[in-house]
């Protein structure tokens, strides 16, 4: 009897404590603390109910009771049946739950709890009437207990949390145009759903907000309103999922699904730009971005289609097309004819996939009419090439009934505007590439503005302009000759005239005309210029070749070059470098002059010494600073000099650059000759090596 | 016997263990509900459709990327700034760089005078955009074209800034972007590599930094996926022609012997990696006649060459590279890479960016037009941008007709056309002084993603394990930037 005493002190305490804190505003947060543990503990008294109530229906079939298991286990459902009575009380003065719910809940509860006491207090009597009570009276409890469970549950995880995929969902309206959309029941509500209604519902209304509806929006919580319409920066709503995850108030709080920036810029959006809560879009100023993110909002009641078989698309792989998926695991075909002959029989292979082709690529064959016929069979078509084919206008009737081609490819073939206009009165693809047909720029206009819809028919005029041919090629390599040299010349461009001149002289249509490659026997200043009608012709190009009087053979050298750019015997091989000073042509000199002698073998008379040179300051190389030529008849002595050459060169050229040096002397006689290029030896004030030594590089002294 | 031990060896222990669970009854069920995906197509590096790409429908199908080596300097191109020509010779305040790290280029520069560009702007099409007039053809196709202004990295050298943009990361090693299309959605053609490589020097600096082949490099994933590199010589392809004397009939015969040998191999030791061999020996075989067809371009019209410009008869120039890059899509290569170097313009800018702009500008409108009119655009993605942009400030001496740029990496243009993206449109914005972005950011990882997204790729579940970590091209950054896409 202890025991009930104290029982009853708890109950009567429990309803006590309703009448004086059930108005409470401030509860001690020791107290919300405790009530948190009620999930935890309201499990323990349900299923020890549960399976105390098992034993008794089996310790009745088995014919023993197990009366003492069944009595202690009640003793345990009562103690913790009330401890979550205790505990859910406190949970509810957290606040944020609907009443009526809550109530339903509150008091199943402790008619819950109340009932187990009473089936304890029973267990351990004797007598008939009460035998015969306590097995009902344990299935009332049961009962009761449920009804609590499920409310708790609404509670917790929204009112149709058991529901959600057990009901047959409502059929949505299909709704294919952006346009037509209802901003807030058919785009943010949606969002809402997903990420926010768990706690802002109708029976758990966190802050005293609810998201459901239209209405309960406007009401706001208990901050008051939350939106206020045209000004996202001022409504309360679009300034909590602005806050940084880490604040307190943060929504959806950390741990929960967030908001992707996409819908925070729906939001946003709706709020900026709705007069009313709920305006449709067409009322709303349009933009790219809006209408491409509302796209994923829009309710499409896509066609079933079915996976094509295996032995379909063997069967069409089989008659000559790769088959792709455009996604995989879904069943929409890419079919492509791999090139070459394609026949009747296999464009008919094609409609046993006739469902599943979305785009089709029959361009490249000898496809011609006949063939087309079946193609208006594939229905789910949304992208058709037919470009480079033998097709008609005849086709395009074939194709008249595929109401969702978006894209239709008929380059190179023999549509006229009849054809076209014909198919478009019949159906309307977005985008028609119709270049190299009949179809001109103004037919494509016209019915690009009757039909509304795309046609390309080539690039717009003025987009060309009529270029200058390249200048030819000039196949001859060598430069320098000793006796005769044949000049070979080449365009790229086909069926291109050269025309030339010998002397430098800017050539014309009348000038001489390159047939067959040229003979030349002494110094010549080409000029060449390329000619075609409908073209510019090229820009002049000179070449000049030079008549070396002798080769020298032998000759001597004071200062070796250095050796990566070695080998002095360059300066004399008649070959010329390129701008690319390691092409192996040339020989480079650090801050040491070039003091050759070369030998004729015998008396001369010379008038001209060139010295081929390459400057590229950035590389530290100049170009010489003078060049003196000495000659004399006698190995050893005798050198006069006969002519100089002063070389005032900027060096501020940053990219490579080749000049020629020429020393003119009055005709003279001899069989030696000093050139002597010398190098500036160090690089100038302004160059970023500045006191270094510089470098010269030559690859050719030359004679004539 | 012989079927038990090829299983053990074609699925090592790992594999074993994983398909314990779902493995065989998956396969099963996956084998009798979709054809594509199941036994017949085991080997995942070579078909990817065991990858389950695309992730959803692409928007495009194919990517010419013309990668402008070097940084043009967007403020001679694109984005104009006429207070930089105003404030010209000032020196750039503190308060707009704002202690951004420079390159050692500069960074000893004691004053850093503005410099606006020399080349006039104006706004072009229906979409109104700015364009110099370094570049008159593009000008006529800005209603084509999706400015990106807001392009930013974090590199701030070549060789780092273009790692970064192929293959995501600064440091060498990952797979190229081509690498990751071929490796996630395979092959559109048997004929030709999935990703190509043209190389081409620009006028403007003709012996500027080279590029290395890593940044077409596959990286970890099978080498299957590499970029190809085709070569404007007598070899476009290196290694694939027949010695003189063999006759194609020669290597037929060869090649089958070889296979026969490779396939008694193979039903030995059950190594997957002897059938990518036979396949890349048959794809080269292919390739003997496919490469020569594709690099052909005498059977291109006279007014195509107009179009493309003088220089597409020129093999190894821009103009030429661009053509080919037509014909490669036109035979359903996937991702076709070209790279113009010369675009690092730190001294005499005037004078090289007007030979270096010449060289592309006519050639890029061509290759838009062309694909446009071919009905090829609509699901071919064409991306034009360098690694980095330029400085506002001159490097090295101002004068009155020249100046250089170093180089910059808070913001530059870049732009796409074609496969998806808004054609008339320019996103984002910099600062009066284009220093800084003021609105709308794209990063590099979100420019990857982007492209990814048009390809029917979701950046952040298209990964690839190695070395215990999954690796992806974006890796653990970056945003598909909705607002470029149609």
């Amino acid at each position: 009897m202890n025991i009930k005493k104290q029982i009853l002190l708890i109950i009567s305490l429990f309803f006590f404590g309703i009448s004086y804190a059930s108005n409470a505003e401030n509860v001690p947060k020791a107290i919300l603390a405790i009530g948190r543990f009620h999930p935890v503990i309201l499990h323990l008294p349900i299923g020890a109910l549960l399976l105390t109530f098992f034993l008794d229906i089996i310790g009745r079939i088995k014919k023993d009771y197990p009366k003492n298991t069944i009595k202690y286990a009640l003793g345990f459902s009562t103690f913790f049946s009330i401890i979550a009575c205790v505990l859910g009380y406190f949970l509810s003065l957290e606040g944020g739950y609907s009443e009526k719910t809550l109530d339903i809940h509150f008091w199943t509860g402790i008619l819950s709890a109340t009932l187990i006491t009473g089936l304890f207090l029973l267990s351990s009597k004797e007598g008939k009437l009460i035998k015969r009570l306590f097995f009902p009276l344990f299935l009332a409890t049961i009962i009761c207990i449920s009804v609590a469970g499920h409310f708790g549950s609404i509670l917790t995880h929204g009112d149709n949390f058991l529901t959600e995929y057990i009901k047959i969902p409502n059929k949505a309206k299909t709704i294919t145009q952006v346009d037509s959309l209802h901003i807030y029941n058919n785009v943010v509500l949606k969002i809402f759903d997903d990420k926010c209604i768990e706690c802002h519902n109708s029976t758990k209304n966190k802050g005293d907000l609810s998201l459901i509806s239209n209405e309960s929006i406007v009401l706001g919580g208990k901050s008051g309103e939350i939106i206020k319409l045209g000004n996202a920066n001022e409504s309360l709503l679009y300034e909590h999922i602005q806050l940084p995850i880490s604040d307190k108030k943060h929504m959806p709080p950390e741990g929960k699904p967030q908001l992707t920036k996409d819908e925070v810029w729906i939001i946003k959006y709706w709020i900026n730009h709705s007069k009313a809560i709920d305006d449709k879009v067409v009322n709303i100023a349009k933009n790219d971005t809006l209408n491409n993110l509302l796209k994923n909002y829009l309710v499409v009641n896509e066609p079933q289609i079915e996976e094509a078989s295996a032995k379909d698309i063997l069967e069409v792989e089989e008659a000559g097309f790769s088959v792709t998926k455009l996604v995989p695991n879904k069943p929409e075909l890419w079919v492509k004819f791999k090139k070459g002959t394609i026949t009747k029989n296999s464009v008919e292979t094609l409609t046993n996939l006739k469902e599943q082709i979305t785009e089709l690529d029959l361009s490249n064959s000898s496809l011609y009419d006949d063939m087309t016929k079946g193609l208006n069979k594939l229905k789910n078509l949304k992208k058709l090439e037919l470009n480079n084919t033998q097709i008609t206008d005849k086709t395009l009737q074939n194709i008249n009934e595929l109401t969702h081609l978006v894209t239709l490819n008929i380059v190179n073939t023999q549509m006229t505007e009849h054809g076209l206009e014909n198919l478009l009165t019949s159906i309307k693809p977005k985008h028609i590439y119709a270049w190299k047909t009949n179809i001109n720029q103004e037919i494509a206009k016209k019915l690009k503005l009757k039909y509304n819809v795309n046609i390309n028919v080539g690039i717009v005029e003025g987009f060309v302009e009529i270029p200058h041919i390249i200048p030819p090629l000039v196949l001859t390599k060598k430069t320098l000759f000793t006796d005769t040299l044949a000049i070979k010349l080449e365009s790229k461009l086909k069926n291109s005239t050269i025309y030339y001149t010998l002397n430098g002289d800017e050539p014309d249509t009348t000038s001489l005309k390159y047939t067959n490659p040229i003979l030349i026997d002494s110094t010549t200043h080409f000029a060449i210029k390329v000619f075609k009608k409908g073209w510019l012709p090229s820009e002049i190009l000179k070449k000049d070749f030079y008549k070396i009087k002798y080769q020298v053979s032998d000759y001597s050298i004071v200062y070796k070059p250095e050796s990566q750019y070695s080998g002095p015997e360059k300066l004399f091989d008649m070959e010329l470098g390129s701008e690319n000073f390691k092409d192996d042509k040339w020989t480079g000199f650090l801050g040491k002059d070039i003091n050759t002698t070369a030998d004729l073998g015998d008396v001369k008379s010379i008038s001209h010494i060139t010295v081929n040179c390459l400057g590229k300051s950035k590389d530290w190389i100049l170009f010489p600073a003078e060049i003196t030529v000495s000659t004399s008849l006698n190995k050893t002595s005798g050198f006069k000099e006969v002519g100089t050459l002063i070389i005032n060169e900027d060096n501020k050229n940053d990219l490579a650059e080749i000049k020629k040096f020429t020393v003119n002397i009055p005709e003279t006689k001899a069989q030696y000759i000093k050139v002597v290029v010398k190098n500036p030896k160090v690089l100038p004030s302004w160059h970023e090596g500045a006191g270094n030594a510089s470098w010269i590089f030559v690859d050719e002294i030359y004679l004539w | 016997m012989e079927e038990i031990s090829k299983h053990f060896l074609n699925n090592n222990r790992r594999h074993f263990l994983k398909k314990m669970g779902l493995g065989i009854g998956g396969l099963a069920a996956a084998s009798l509900l979709d054809p594509f995906s199941s036994l017949a197509t085991e080997n995942t590096a070579i078909n990817p459709s065991a990858l389950n790409l695309p992730h959803f429908a692409p928007k495009a199908k194919r990517v010419i990327y013309l990668f402008q080596s070097g940084g043009p300097s967007q403020l001679e191109l694109f984005d104009y700034k006429p207070l930089l020509n105003k404030m010209r010779g000032q020196d750039l305040p503190e308060s707009v760089r704002n202690g951004q790290r420079l390159t050692g280029m500069t960074s000893g520069q004691d004053k850093f005078p503005l410099v606006g560009s020399n080349f006039k702007f104006d706004q072009y099409g229906e979409s109104r955009a700015w364009v110099s007039n370094l570049m008159p053809y593009t000008a006529k196709v800005v209603d084509e074209l999706c400015f990106i202004k807001s392009m930013n990295t974090e590199a701030i050298n070549h060789d780092p800034a273009i790692t970064f943009f192929q293959t995501g990361s600064q440091q060498a090693g990952r797979p190229s972007m081509g690498s990751w299309m071929s490796y996630g959605l395979g092959s559109l053609n048997e004929n030709l590599p999935t990703f190509t490589v043209l190389l081409s020097r620009g006028t403007g600096r003709p012996f500027s930094q080279p590029l290395y082949s890593r940044l077409w490099g596959n990286g970890f994933l099978s080498s299957l996926h590499q970029g190809v590199q085709f070569r404007s010589g007598k070899d476009p392809v290196l290694y694939l022609k027949d010695p003189d004397g063999m006759s194609r009939n020669d290597r037929r015969q060869m090649l089958d012997y070889i296979n026969k040998l490779n396939e008694k191999q193979e039903a030995e030791f059950g190594d997957p990696e002897i059938n990518s061999r036979i396949a890349q020996y048959e794809m080269a075989y292919r390739m003997q006649t496919s490469v020569p067809d594709t690099m052909n371009i005498e059977d291109e019209p006279e007014h195509i060459i107009q179009m493309y410009g003088m220089d597409s008869l020129v093999p190894g120039t821009y103009a030429a590279n661009c053509l080919l890059a037509r014909r490669m899509v036109e035979r359903d290569v996937r991702f076709v890479q070209l790279y113009h170097m010369g675009w690092d313009q730190h001294f005499n800018l005037p004078s090289q960016i007007e030979k270096q702009a010449k060289d592309i500008d006519q050639a890029t409108a061509a290759l838009i037009m062309d694909l446009k009119q071919r009905g090829l655009l609509e699901d071919t993605l064409v991306v034009w941008g360098g690694e980095f942009g330029r400085t506002n400030y001159s490097q090295g001496v101002l004068t009155d007709t020249d100046y250089g740029r170093d180089h910059h990496p808070k913001c530059f243009t870049m732009f796409m056309a074609g496969g998806g993206v808004k054609p008339g449109f320019t996103y984002g914005e910099t600062d009066d002084f284009g220093y800084n972005i003021v609105k709308d950011p794209v990063h590099v990882h979100d420019l990857q993603a982007t492209i990814m997204h048009l390809m029917g790729i979701d950046h952040t579940k298209f990964t690839y394990k190695h070395q215990g970590r999954r690796f992806r091209l974006t890796d653990v950054s970056g945003h598909v930037v909705n607002d470029l896409i149609t």
